[in-house]
């Protein structure tokens, strides 16, 4: 089922567009993974598609209905994005973060409801940092601050979550753990996940569709097994490459041979 | 098992996430301090009284001279002195929050200057008997105000070109201030010659005139701008986190800078159209607020009030006492001249730490 389109979007920074008369289709309940060399774009289109961004030109259509058109909670109620870096104060604890979630839900008059308390509690639960909540920002792991942030996101109760290079900084054991819980967060609580990575190969793994850019343009979108060839990863990538079938998980695996520029 | 005590911190989320009980306990001492000072400062004059009498006249009661010296000179005095410190300390907060500058304040951007230069236009020139029109004294507040907001607007936009780099927003703010004194001098020498040594003085900072009327319409006016402050609390808690999270979160991150900003500036002219332009409370009560109740917003709203308040009864305490007590000699300091003198070393020592973002 058809999720989010784009018609004719053009977007981009200042005065710079990135992207031209973009048509996009995103299906729901799917793991969709943008992958593409730096400054390919896949940054801007997820923050067009979050309103973080205006478009110079042309729709973004989330659920039948344009997102310019929502306004600031009823968008967060549908929407919510994960910042590649974000910030908070150390001295928040990882409960009083996560109620930050909640923000869309309240009001002036309705500061706090039960539902609010369930949804914390639930979002606190599959991130598994239930018991950790009154720990603050700067006494956890790295790890446990990234389930921390998903945790947020969780607790905004969206159809949509979007993460823009969420395991960027993490070691190799956290990034599992980090995309596991994405995958189980898509299939428990059947959320549409929007994903920017930098990693073919995890992207392979945890994808259900990916949609390869280059220079504003899609290249690719499919299955990783369908689009995923030694052509496109040397058309975008621009290297010399090998894709073998990963022997444990079935799905494409990429060898880097050499950079051809 | 789920964690007891942590599910029972969720059930109570509802309270613990308001304020907590200790910041609680701060505020009120907090109040009850500036209440002591509030009739220790109404005690101390030409004529003292002892604290048990003021108190006492405050209920009606003792001499009538007392009665009438506290109700009808000092008591006034002392109220605008709290509802000016209070308005400053609250414009501070906001303008702290909103901006993410710690360096942010009323008068670190040229919005005291500003608020000054409406109400002096309007002192010169659109009084009673004067040049452009004749318009009613209680319209000042409103050209304070006017004159507040054009200064924030002028830093604000010129500081976005710079995508709000916070010492560019600082940098602008002196500019702005620096060309709003320089014309509210212009315009004060150009004017009525017999209204400038009273303008000069009233641009310092300076409550030795105030009256029973402008007690009451300050404090209205104060009431009325606290009740959209508490309404924005909520929009101003979230603004701790970096600028795509509060807006992915769903805040309406525009209206709730715009609604601040205006908010800053009517506090601003809620203060200096009463008590003059009084600087750097508004600096220094948000960040002495910060230290003694910490981050939450609700707690902080409170403590800058009160401290405001605080700084700014003891500087006209100060300003009465300190001529009299060391020459002798009955002059009375501006208030202003004594917030600075404390505030602006503070001002130093924060832009030598850098102006740091608060985490």
């Amino acid at each position: 089922m058809t999720h989010i389109t784009t018609q004719k979007l053009s977007i981009g920074y200042g005065d710079q567009l990135i992207f031209e008369n973009l048509d996009l289709t995103l299906i729901k309940g799917r793991v969709t993974v943008f992958i593409g060399p730096n400054g390919c774009g896949k940054s801007t289109l997820l923050r067009g598609i979050a309103r973080l961004l205006t478009p110079h030109a042309g729709d973004i259509i989330l659920a039948g209905q344009n997102i310019s058109s929502f306004s600031s909670t009823d968008f967060a109620k549908q929407f919510a994005f994960l910042a590649q870096t974000p910030v908070a104060p150390d001295e928040l604890t990882i409960f009083q973060l996560v109620k930050l979630g909640r923000y869309a839900h309240q009001s002036f008059l309705k500061e706090w409801s039960e539902e609010d308390s369930k949804q914390v509690e639930k979002a606190l639960r599959a991130t598994n940092i239930f018991d950790l909540q009154d720990r603050k920002l700067n006494e956890i792991s790295g790890g446990q601050k990234q389930r921390a942030w998903i945790s947020v996101v969780l607790a905004q109760n969206s159809d949509t979550i979007a993460l823009d290079e969420p395991i960027n900084h993490l070691d190799i054991s956290y990034q599992l753990e980090c995309l596991n819980l994405i995958k189980q967060i898509n299939k428990d609580f059947d959320k549409t996940i929007l994903l920017v990575l930098h990693d073919i190969n995890l992207a392979a793994r945890y994808a259900d569709t990916i949609i390869a850019l280059k220079d504003g343009k899609i290249r690719a979108q499919g299955s990783p097994k369908e689009i995923l060839t030694s052509g496109l990863i040397q058309d975008i990538f621009e290297m010399e490459n090998q894709i073998i079938e990963d022997p444990v998980f079935k799905t494409p695996l990429c060898i880097p041979i050499a950079p051809l520029r | 098992m789920p964690n007891s005590s942590a599910f029972k911190n969720l059930r109570f989320a509802k309270y613990s996430m308001q304020v907590s009980i200790k910041s609680i306990y701060i505020n009120l001492i907090l109040l009850i301090i500036m209440f002591a000072i509030l009739v220790l400062s109404i005690g101390i004059g030409t004529k003292y009284i002892s604290p048990d009498k003021v108190f006492m006249a405050f209920l009606g009661e003792g001499k009538r001279l007392d009665i009438f010296v506290i109700h009808g000179l000092r008591m006034p005095r002392g109220i605008i002195a709290i509802f000016s410190g209070a308005a400053l300390g609250l414009a501070g907060l906001l303008l702290q929050t909103v901006t993410k500058n710690t360096l942010a304040s009323p008068s670190a951007f040229g919005v005291v200057e500003g608020a000054s230069l409406g109400a002096v236009l309007f002192l010169a020139y659109a009084t009673e008997g004067f040049v452009i029109a004749a318009l009613p004294i209680y319209l000042l507040p409103i050209a304070a105000t006017i004159g507040a907001l054009l200064a924030l607007l002028l830093v604000l936009t010129l500081a976005r070109i710079h995508h709000g780099n916070m010492l560019m927003m600082i940098l602008y703010g002196i500019a702005i201030a620096a060309m709003g004194k320089a014309l509210t001098t212009l315009f004060m020498m150009a004017g009525p010659f017999y209204r400038a040594s009273e303008v000069s003085l009233w641009l310092t900072g300076d409550l030795a005139k105030v009256n029973i009327d402008e007690m009451w319409i300050q404090m209205t006016i104060f009431v009325v701008l606290f009740i959209p402050l508490i309404a924005f609390s909520r929009f101003l808690d979230v603004m701790v986190l970096s600028d795509d999270n509060v807006k992915s979160i769903g805040v309406n991150v525009k209206f709730g800078q715009y609604g601040s900003i205006i908010l800053a500036a009517l506090f601003t002219a809620c203060a200096v159209s009463f008590a003059g332009g009084i600087g750097f409370v508004g600096l220094v009560a948000p960040h002495l607020a910060r230290m003694v109740v910490g981050q939450s917003i609700r707690s902080l709203i409170f403590s800058s009030l009160f401290i405001g308040a605080i700084l700014v009864l003891l500087a006209d305490m100060f300003g009465r006492t300190f001529m009299p007590f060391l020459f002798n000699d009955n002059m009375e300091i501006p208030t202003g001249v004594f917030t600075a003198i404390i505030g602006a070393p503070y001002f130093f020592y924060l832009i030598y730490q850098g102006g740091k973002v608060r985490k």
